[in-house]
């Protein structure tokens, strides 16, 4: 976050009193946060406490449900993204997400990793062949997929799918990743594989983690949101946040204790 | 005694109500398939001794010339059920396809589905009136595919319903259009629900006889196998090759259902593989 750090030419992602409702539901209330460029940002929050929400405004995937609302600011590079001109095709090319459950698409290793591309327009198969090569490598499949990547996804072990996920969007070389509780279905060592994969994309990308695990959040993250009832309760530098809490709600989350 | 719980005799009862419903379910669907048998065997008894004679003879009572212009009909009427039910079902998986003309075609198709056949049917007689009959058997497929659009439609809907909704947004995230994530994504994961949803019509535009039998009076032209049985219903002295006709259009919606089955199991098995 920047928090007081002046002019905005080192902020990526800014949002400003956004609020959104799912349905009935206001799961987001006036959050306001800013997050500077190549830095990492933790979520963190009781389940329900608009961690998912948000980061999926900045991306506008709200947008795939007639039923969301939302009102107020996002705004990327200084450039207001809720608007009706913003090209969202290009802008989610910009701003990657990576999901809680691995998703992989029902065609070939290769398939999964280009279907990005090809939806950008891409069709020469070298370009293709190596984009996909960089993605895999970068997210630390390429030694193990290689000798089979015309072989359907499905059949790689559970652990890899969320890589292979990861390299689905890195091959779009996206300037923010988005990752939603991304080891929440992973077991503890295929979950930390899975974060000694993400550290080094922080020094190129800005990205941006909501997690359910307050490990991760310390491991991973400069900075760290708390989020409470749609809320932005404090943010601030990680150590800080976890050591000297400024708002009691964030102290008792911290400490597992049910907030007054 | 006093130790019954409360709450007991409402589970119970509930119990009841369940076997009993589930008791009604059997019952009649073990009525609807003795009843099916029945008529099958009834047909079979019958007509066995005619059905070769029908397959094979050149005149009226014959069923081939019959079923290559009921194959003519199927075949034009098909492919524009098709694309207009699968704009129709594109559009209700995914609000973003088609625009206004698919929600209108959505909402016409709701409306439609509650139309009798025999309305269908008025209503391309008088348009062929209007066409001095010169046109008779485009109206008969033009009637299939105003029947069968709703139809196709529902099928259709719920083939592409069945795709993960994870797959779309994965799909929508990495900056894919919903016109991408339907022909990239939902179509060839449904493809063999679609293949059953086509069978399945198919067989259905086989049997439909009312609309295309009104709309095909006004000539003299050549007549699906359906018109042509019911044309022949009333004369009894032809009763042997109207069951050996009968026998020889059910065979064939039969064998269009099963496949249709067949294509629906592997469709289960392809979406039920994506994680």
């Amino acid at each position: 976050m920047s928090e007081g750090r002046g002019p905005a030419v080192e902020t990526k992602l800014e949002t400003s009193a956004l609020h959104v409702w799912l349905g009935e539901r206001h799961a987001l209330r006036g959050a306001t946060i800013s997050v500077i460029a190549r830095k990492t940002v933790a979520f963190i929050g009781a389940s329900g406490s608009g961690k998912t929400t948000l980061l999926r405004s900045f991306n506008r995937l709200h947008d795939l449900d007639p039923r969301v609302r939302m009102h107020g600011s996002v705004k990327l590079d200084g450039a207001e993204i809720l608007g009706r001109s913003v090209d969202v095709l290009a802008l989610r090319r910009r701003v990657g997400m990576i999901f809680t459950r691995p998703t992989i698409l029902a065609t070939s290793i290769f398939d999964n990793v280009a279907f990005g591309l090809r939806a950008k327009g891409m069709r020469d198969r070298i370009v293709l062949e190596e984009r996909c090569e960089r993605a895999l490598r970068r997210a630390t499949l390429w030694d193990i997929v290689s000798p089979t990547l015309d072989r359907p996804a499905v059949e790689l072990p559970t652990d890899l799918l969320q890589r292979l996920c990861l390299a689905r969007v890195l091959a779009l070389d996206p300037e923010v990743l988005l990752f939603d509780d991304p080891t929440a279905t992973l077991d503890p060592v295929a979950g930390l594989a899975l974060e000694e994969v993400i550290l080094p994309l922080r020094r190129d990308h800005t990205v941006l983690i909501a997690t359910n695990n307050l490990e991760q959040a310390a491991r991973l993250s400069d900075t760290t949101c708390y989020l409470a009832n749609g809320e932005v309760v404090e943010s601030g530098e990680t150590p800080l946040i976890f050591s000297r809490p400024a708002d009691t709600r964030t102290e008792d989350f911290l400490a597992g204790r049910p907030s007054g | 005694m006093g130790l019954a719980s409360p709450t007991a005799p409402k589970a119970d009862s509930f119990r009841e109500r369940d076997t009993l419903v589930t008791a009604c379910a059997y019952t009649a669907g073990a009525a609807a398939a003795v009843a099916a048998v029945a008529i099958g065997v009834a047909l079979v008894a019958y007509g066995w001794n005619e059905v070769a004679w029908v397959l094979s003879t050149p005149g009226p009572q014959g069923v081939l010339r019959a079923l290559g212009t009921t194959a003519l009909i199927v075949l034009i009427a098909l492919p524009i059920t098709f694309v207009a039910g699968t704009l129709a079902a594109g559009s209700a998986n995914d609000p973003n396809i088609g625009g206004i003309a698919s929600k209108a075609l959505r909402e016409s198709i709701e409306w439609s589905s509650g139309t009798p056949p025999v309305v269908v049917g008025a209503a391309v007689f008088f348009c062929a009136i209007a066409l001095h009959g010169q046109n008779a058997l485009a109206m008969a497929t033009f009637a299939l595919v105003v029947l069968n659009v709703p139809n196709a439609t529902s099928r259709l809907a719920l083939a592409f319903g069945a795709v993960p909704r994870q797959a779309c947004e994965a799909a929508a995230a990495l900056g894919a259009s919903s016109a991408a994530s339907f022909f990239g994504l939902v179509l060839p994961l449904s493809v063999w629900a679609v293949a059953a949803a086509l069978f399945a019509v198919a067989a259905q535009m086989i049997g439909e006889t009312t609309a295309i039998a009104i709309a095909v009076s006004t000539s003299n032209g050549p007549q699906p196998l359906s018109v042509q049985i019911w044309h022949f219903a009333s004369n009894r002295s032809l009763a042997g090759a109207e069951a050996a006709a009968c026998a020889v259009l059910v065979t064939v919606i039969v064998i269009f259902l099963a496949l249709s089955r067949a294509c629906l199991r592997r469709g289960v098995e392809a979406v039920s593989l994506s994680p």
